[in-house]
């Protein structure tokens, strides 16, 4: 039985009662990942600026190619340029030593070839965050390119990115009642399609469910 | 410029749960000698889920900084809207209220302390 005060902070973050801060799920402000939630996948270390090359992201949406843009932009500098749908996509993209490029497909064709010429120009290195292969225009202004296809995540690899950031947010000297088990992992998995976003979604309303049931 | 640092502000609240449309009391202390710059209490809801987060202060109280020196617990007050949002507690998302005490020091550099107390606002009935 809990003692009045505490069930009242309870009522009022129901998170209490799985030992943890908050949801572990919860979206923040900046799509930036802390390192200590960080899971390598082989392409962690930043590009060289100046190298006169497109490296190109390729994932589908919520693959974790804006993270992966994000933390190399922390690491290297240089500007960051958000293709949105409809018209605000018109616009140039910024070269220098080096740039990142965020959904670039959206950006038209047009202007990807200039920028992609200015890049040649400054010797610049482009980081492209994008759905489709741009390597086509990359070819006919001469510069070099480095796919990275981002591969979909497997059970395994979600289940630890899941139980890491449900340890970000366990209270101190506190029990910690939800862990994500290899099952409800796998179901999680194959119902996001390769999509982080999914599967955060789904983790945070499966964390929610326990945390106002428990 | 400002920094927040840890608080050794107290916050202590009459009531923890209240309906939309009500006013929120309570009694701020923090042991100081000298008077700070500004002291502040304010009322905020923010969204907290897998959307964009919305925060908004809906209400502020001010202190005479010089009545922190006395050395007591100084009374606030600051009201709730008619109209919510109230507290809620989704699976999607979660609508948290909260009292925000400041208290901001004099000095070149602002160095502020902050303090908060959740609160739950629930419908009123009619």
């Amino acid at each position: 039985m809990l003692k009045g005060s505490t069930a009242a902070a309870h009522r009022l973050n129901p998170y209490l009662s799985l030992g943890l801060q908050r949801n572990p799920f919860v979206l923040e402000d900046s799509l930036a990942i802390a390192p200590s939630l960080w899971i390598d996948r082989g392409y962690s270390a930043p590009p060289m600026p100046r190298a006169k090359q497109l490296i190109q992201l390729i994932g589908v949406k919520g693959a974790g190619k804006t993270s992966h843009l994000k933390r190399w932009q922390a690491q290297t500098g240089g500007t960051y340029c958000y293709y949105p749908p409809g018209w605000q996509r018109l616009k140039m993209p910024d070269v220098g030593p080096i740039a990142y490029w965020d959904e670039a497909d959206r950006i038209p064709f047009a202007y990807l070839l200039v920028g992609l010429l200015a890049a040649v120009g400054d010797r610049s290195t482009i980081v492209a965050g994008t759905h489709t292969d741009l390597s086509r225009a990359a070819f006919m202004v001469g510069l070099p390119v480095k796919t990275i296809r981002i591969a979909r995540f497997d059970d395994a690899l979600l289940q630890q990115w899941a139980n890491r950031r449900i340890e970000a947010v366990k209270i101190a000297n506190v029990a910690c009642r939800l862990r994500l088990d290899s099952k409800k992992a796998k179901e999680i998995a194959a119902d996001a399609n390769g999509s982080w976003r999914e599967a955060a979604d789904q983790l945070h309303v499966w964390a929610a469910r326990r945390a106002i049931a428990a | 410029m400002s920094t927040i640092s840890m608080s050794t502000i107290s916050l202590f609240l009459d009531e923890e749960r209240v309906a939309s449309g009500d006013r929120i009391s309570g009694k701020l202390s923090y042991p100081t000698q000298t008077p700070p710059q500004e002291v502040m209490v304010e009322l905020l809801w923010q969204t907290e889920g897998r959307g964009t987060r919305d925060r908004q202060v809906v209400d502020t109280c001010l202190i005479d900084p010089q009545q922190l020196t006395l050395g007591f617990a100084i009374p606030f007050t600051v009201q709730s809207p008619d109209e919510g949002p109230i507290t809620y507690n989704g699976f999607l998302f979660r609508i948290l209220w909260e009292i925000r005490a400041t208290v901001v020091l004099p000095g070149m550099v602002a160095k502020k302390e902050q303090q908060t107390q959740p609160v739950s606002v629930i419908c009123r009935r009619s």
